[in-house]
């Protein structure tokens, strides 16, 4: 007997449930069993629900054939008294009165889990006004849907989650009296789109945790969009790139908000003044929008991330730097296309923050491109970070030429023992240090300054050629990771260095 | 209940004893409540999971027991760990995996070998081969049922 047939039905459908719903009812077809165990499912997903795939979704299997038929068809074939979850991925013409009936099925079956999408964008419709009565929904998502009326009388006692896509409202007040009926909501979504008929945005809900904010288009349409934001007990708060309109925050401070994602032209970097206890930052900001705003430390930070992408990013580390006196990890990344040449100043701060003396543990720079400037904080932050852990620097592998350029750098740099002393002062003042990991084709000379590996326990080199002066540095760097207590040496390399470890 | 210092035995179907400290087996829900009815000793014999795949349940819960949550650095790399974990499991080892979660009630990891077995059957036939099914059907019936089901049959 085959081993899957000993699992009793209620595992059997947990696992098929996580299946997509097309591969389950064809299912059917490999035993007696398995015909009818699909319409005891509790999932019923039509089209790709992977926002990744959306771009494919016109191939989807649901074109190809009348989705309606397949949706009534299941619907009247299955028979789980409740359906948690319920999305219509929806790639083809669906009339307003089939989706009111499908939802209408869904309502009357418990559904806890409701989506409803148009993959291509253009697929407006009514919402169902039965959806309204539904007392079990927890988590609502709407695409590319047309609100034509929002009752005025009705509650959705249960859900936390909503998610609003590119949703034409009737008016300014149905955006408004949906999310204001909605008493137990935590988590809302907001992509605000051209002709949407609101132009304020008003949200205040007493009960809401997470908020994000972001436009279809980006830079089209949002020019007149106002977001009024009451605080309450607001934890999470995302403003997206593509979202330029204007936001107002009501009420003083934020004394919940542990984290903020705030990459936008909107978004002055003086709310931060508002934050008091946020530990998680991430930072995008530009012009006179990104001006620290004095006086503001916040004591809580543990974790700032911050793009690359503004001429002004040192600054805004600088400032961030020396007011988050317990920032334990660091990330410089590049998220965002540049679109002009940044000139980008390094003035090093007066005295060493706190942060980097006593907390800072973990710093990661992806798309390091290796300019003066960048090198010089790269230098600054490993050669002043005393409880450094981790250290993690990848180099920026779309441009191939100033990737070379960079190497060059640094190894004109070693034969004229900058470099040496460069790792020198950042290792060796990194006492601490028990991961390091380079990725890229450097070459490191180490004469005579082992003792920056005193506690190292992992050393990460990646993309070495396998050179004689390569095979040379590896050699160099095991016999001094043999003198320390017990490091582990992880080679990503060629296989012709690996040899050497056998 | 003080934690961490306390050690716990439990013993699998073929007579393997598995010291753990009990922060690490009260995940399972099972073990739980045995400990709170206080109807087993030190001892907890699991009648029903081998020792190897008790040793995997076991460093799961291990590695779940460690990382309380604070911050999504920690929870990325669990969840990079979970992949790893079920990544080379053969088929035989994840349904006894799946027998053992739901056995001793451990719901984070019924879900993630649950999901495993989802991910490695994204097509009919690797359904077929992964989980070896028998077709009981006639021909005809066979031919019925891609009839009456046939959107769900055209790649």
């Amino acid at each position: 007997m085959d081993k899957v047939s000993q699992l009793p039905d209620d595992l059997l459908i947990k696992i098929l449930s996580l299946v997509p719903t097309k591969n389950v009812i064809a299912m059917s077809i490999l035993s007696k069993r398995w015909r009818s165990l699909w319409t005891l499912l509790p999932r019923l997903i039509f089209g790709e629900d992977d926002e990744d795939e959306e771009e494919h979704a016109e191939y989807n299997w649901a074109d190809q054939i009348n989705l309606s038929q397949v949706v009534y068809t299941t619907l009247l074939l299955h028979k789980a008294q409740v359906l948690e979850c319920f999305h219509l991925n929806i790639t083809t013409i669906c009339s307003a009165s089939e989706i009111e009936l499908w939802v209408r099925v869904a309502v009357d079956r418990f559904v806890r889990d409701l989506k409803i999408r148009f993959c291509n964008g253009y697929g407006l419709i009514t919402l169902p006004i039965s959806l309204y009565r539904s007392e079990t929904l927890e988590t609502l998502e709407l695409r590319s849907v047309k609100f034509l009326e929002v009752p005025s009388q009705f509650s959705f006692p249960s859900l936390k989650r909503l998610r609003l896509l590119f949703v034409k409202y009737a008016d300014e007040e149905s955006f408004v009296r949906l999310i204001s009926n909605c008493p137990v909501l935590e988590d809302l979504v907001v992509e605000t789109c051209h002709n949407d008929n609101v132009a304020t945005f008003t949200v205040n809900v007493p009960s809401l945790e997470s908020l994000s904010i972001r436009h279809t288009l980006p830079y089209f349409g949002t020019e007149g969009d106002v977001f009024v934001v009451h605080y309450h007990s607001l934890k999470q708060l995302t403003i997206n790139l593509d979202y330029i309109g204007d936001i107002k925050f009501i009420g003083n401070n934020m004394p919940k908000l542990v984290e903020a994602n705030l990459v936008s032209l909107s978004c002055h970097a003086k709310v931060l003044a508002s934050f008091p206890n946020i530990k998680r930052l991430f930072l995008c900001l530009d012009g006179e929008v990104a001006l620290y705003p004095i006086g503001t430390v916040l004591f809580q930070l543990v974790r700032l991330e911050l793009c690359l992408c503004e001429s002004n990013w040192t600054n805004m580390l600088v400032s961030v730097l020396q007011h988050s006196p317990k920032l334990q990890v660091l990330k410089l990344a590049l998220n965002h296309f540049l679109s002009e040449d940044r000139n980008v100043c390094w003035i090093q701060p007066s005295c060493v923050p706190e942060c980097l003396l006593l907390h800072l543990n973990t710093f990661e720079w992806r798309d390091y491109g290796g300019s003066e400037e960048e090198k010089q904080v790269a230098v600054y932050i490993l050669k002043n970070a005393r409880r450094l852990v981790t250290a993690t620097i990848y180099p920026d592998s779309a441009e191939l030429a100033s990737k070379h350029e960079m190497f060059e750098e640094l190894e004109i740099e070693s034969r004229f023992s900058t470099l040496i002393s460069v790792s020198q002062i950042t290792l060796e003042s990194s006492k601490h240090l028990v991961v390091f990991k380079l990725q890229c084709k450097i070459r490191l000379d180490f004469a005579g300054s082992p003792v920056w590996f005193r506690s190292l326990k992992s050393l990460h080199l990646t993309g070495l050629r396998g050179t004689e002066k390569d095979l040379m540095m590896i050699k160099e760097l095991r016999s001094m990771s043999m003198a320390s207590t017990s490091c582990q040496l992880f080679l990503r390399i060629l296989q012709k260095c690996c040899l050497l470890f056998q | 209940m003080s934690k961490s210092e306390k050690k716990i035995v439990l013993k699998s179907l073929d007579n393997e004893a598995f010291e753990v400290e009990k922060a690490v087996a009260l995940q399972s829900q099972t073990i739980w409540v045995m400990c709170e009815d206080k109807c087993v000793g030190n001892e907890i014999p699991l009648e029903n999971v081998t020792g190897q795949i008790l040793a995997k349940v076991i460093d799961y819960c291990k590695k779940h027991a460690v990382v309380d949550g604070d911050g999504d650095e920690s929870s990325e790399e669990l969840k990079n760990w979970d992949t790893e974990f079920t990544k080379n499991m053969d088929q035989s080892t994840l349904f006894n995996m799946i027998l053992a979660a739901n056995y001793l009630n451990i719901k984070s990891l019924l879900n993630l070998t649950c999901q495993a077995v989802a991910d490695k059957t994204k097509t009919i036939d690797e359904f077929h081969t992964f989980l070896n099914i028998e077709n009981n059907f006639t021909p005809e019936e066979e031919a019925q049922i891609c009839q009456e089901n046939l959107w769900a049959f055209d790649d």
